[in-house]
């Protein structure tokens, strides 16, 4: 009865899921650079955020389209809005990645991100960022929730990387002049958590675990 | 507080059950809606909350529909009194083939009001409460078969409005008018509810999330889903619902 609007969700899930594997090449490339695997892919992320940018404005464009074509309710709604918002938080991952690996040929020595526990952060945020997708791919509640749940592992990281800075600081060690730059990488890399935290959030109010969706929406921080 | 609610109301017509243990209580002063496929029972439970069932063969009720707490199939309740209070706007204008001011003036009038000052106040005031006042003032004696479809709902509205009805039952009001006619009726209905309880069936799903506090759910002669109609187009309980709503049947 409705195969066309069918068709139109489905190519909107399409999408989605390309936009977040998209994102993921992105972490993939920078875990490498962070774990000290080699630095070669940190010159594709530029190009793979600009593609994950076009992606951002052609699901937008679909969402908008749907929303003034389909007047889509209760389902279909959620999924839509959900999906206006999830988009958000992906294009940030993607900006995030790019932040990084403009800092990161600053920090001469694999070592040092490796000190301040870098590589286990981006390995809690590619945990996060392919759960939350997984999650929406799956329409997985539980899913999303484990999600949520891991935020607070990469919060308690990034206290700890600070406080590896800051005793690199205290202590006069000798790559301390590299400490601003490994404790801004550590905030973007807190800051991803957050997004894909968010992004599971909007995975749960699209198959609506809130019980109350108009007025009570999953918060977000 | 409900002013009309429905307990365990069976409906027949001949062998065939078109509603089946209907529990409804309608807010006063508020627009509930009443949605489904064709078919569905929601006509048929409109028409029952003001008896006009009564009028069609071969129809058995059973259970209770209570107005104000009273049943209305108890043999003290007087029919014509029941439907001055329970008024109904058709799917189809159906103005009187007479003049504007006797459209209005006829219910009134057969409640005995004879006074020309009282029957011109009566008709001011209800065209002015079916905002139709100022298009029609300068003809009122002129035939109510004159005006165009939406101004005829309207008028409609203000005929049954004018014997100071406490709700107004609508059968797919606007689905004979173009869509300026349709918001016009729309914001008369939600001007309304503040002093009358609206309950109208629509198809137009939209018209629902427009005016209706409440919605309910009909399939096959059951309610399916009765809750906030922000609730039954966001989230609704009922898969059934769900897929109605979404046209994925219906």
């Amino acid at each position: 009865m409705r195969t066309r609007f069918d068709s139109e969700l489905e190519t909107l899930y399409v999408s989605m899921i390309k936009m977040g594997s998209l994102t993921e090449d992105t972490l993939t490339a920078l875990q490498d650079a962070l774990s000290g695997r080699g630095r070669g892919k940190l010159q594709s992320i530029g190009e793979i955020s600009r593609e994950i940018d076009e992606k951002d404005r052609e699901i937008e464009t679909l969402c908008l389209r749907l929303l003034l074509r389909r007047q889509p309710v209760a389902k279909d709604l959620r999924t839509i809005s959900s999906a206006m918002k999830m988009i958000y938080d992906i294009e940030r991952i993607g900006d995030n990645a790019v932040d990084i690996a403009e800092i990161l040929p600053f920090i001469e020595s694999d070592d040092l991100t490796l000190r301040v526990g870098l590589d286990r952060m981006i390995a809690t945020v590619i945990g996060m960022v392919s759960g939350a997708i997984d999650a929406f791919v799956h329409s997985d509640a539980s899913k999303a929730s484990a999600v949520i749940a891991a935020d607070d592992e990469a919060d308690k990281a990034f206290v700890e990387a600070k406080q590896m800075v800051t005793q690199m600081i205290r202590e006069g060690d000798k790559d301390a002049q590299e400490a601003p730059d490994l404790l801004m990488i550590a905030k973007y890399l807190e800051r991803m958590g957050d997004h894909a935290a968010s992004l599971a959030r909007w995975v749960l109010n699209s198959l609506d675990a809130s019980g109350d969706w108009i007025n009570n929406p999953v918060k977000v921080d | 507080m409900s002013i009309i609610e429905t307990k365990d109301l069976d409906l027949w017509y001949g062998n065939m059950q078109a509603l089946k243990k209907i529990n409804l209580a309608m807010d006063e002063r508020s627009i509930t809606a009443l949605i489904g496929p064709s078919g569905c029972g929601k006509s048929t439970f409109l028409r029952t909350l003001n008896r006009m069932n009564d009028l069609v063969p071969g129809v058995r009720i059973e259970g209770q529909v209570l107005y104000n707490g009273e049943d209305i199939f108890s043999p003290k309740v007087d029919v014509n009194g029941l439907r001055y209070e329970v008024g109904m706007v058709f799917q189809k204008p159906n103005p009187f083939m007479m003049s504007i001011y006797d459209n209005i003036a006829y219910g009134p009038r057969t409640h005995g009001i004879r006074s020309k000052v009282k029957l011109d106040e009566i008709v001011e005031k209800a065209l002015l409460d079916a905002s139709l006042f100022d298009e029609v003032k300068d003809r009122l004696r002129k035939s109510a078969l004159g005006l165009s479809g939406g101004q005829q709902q309207r008028l409609c509205i203000a005929r049954a409005l004018a014997v100071q009805p406490k709700v107004l039952l609508m059968d797919e009001p606007t689905s004979a008018l173009d869509p300026i006619s349709t918001a016009k009726i729309e914001e008369l209905a939600m001007s309304l509810c503040d002093r009358y309880t609206i309950i109208i069936v629509t198809h137009n799903m939209q018209q629902a999330l427009r005016i209706a506090h409440k919605t309910a759910f009909f399939l096959l002669g059951e309610v399916i889903e009765y809750d906030d109609t922000e609730k039954i187009f966001s989230n609704p309980s009922d898969s059934r619902t769900e897929d109605y709503v979404t046209g994925r049947f219906g």
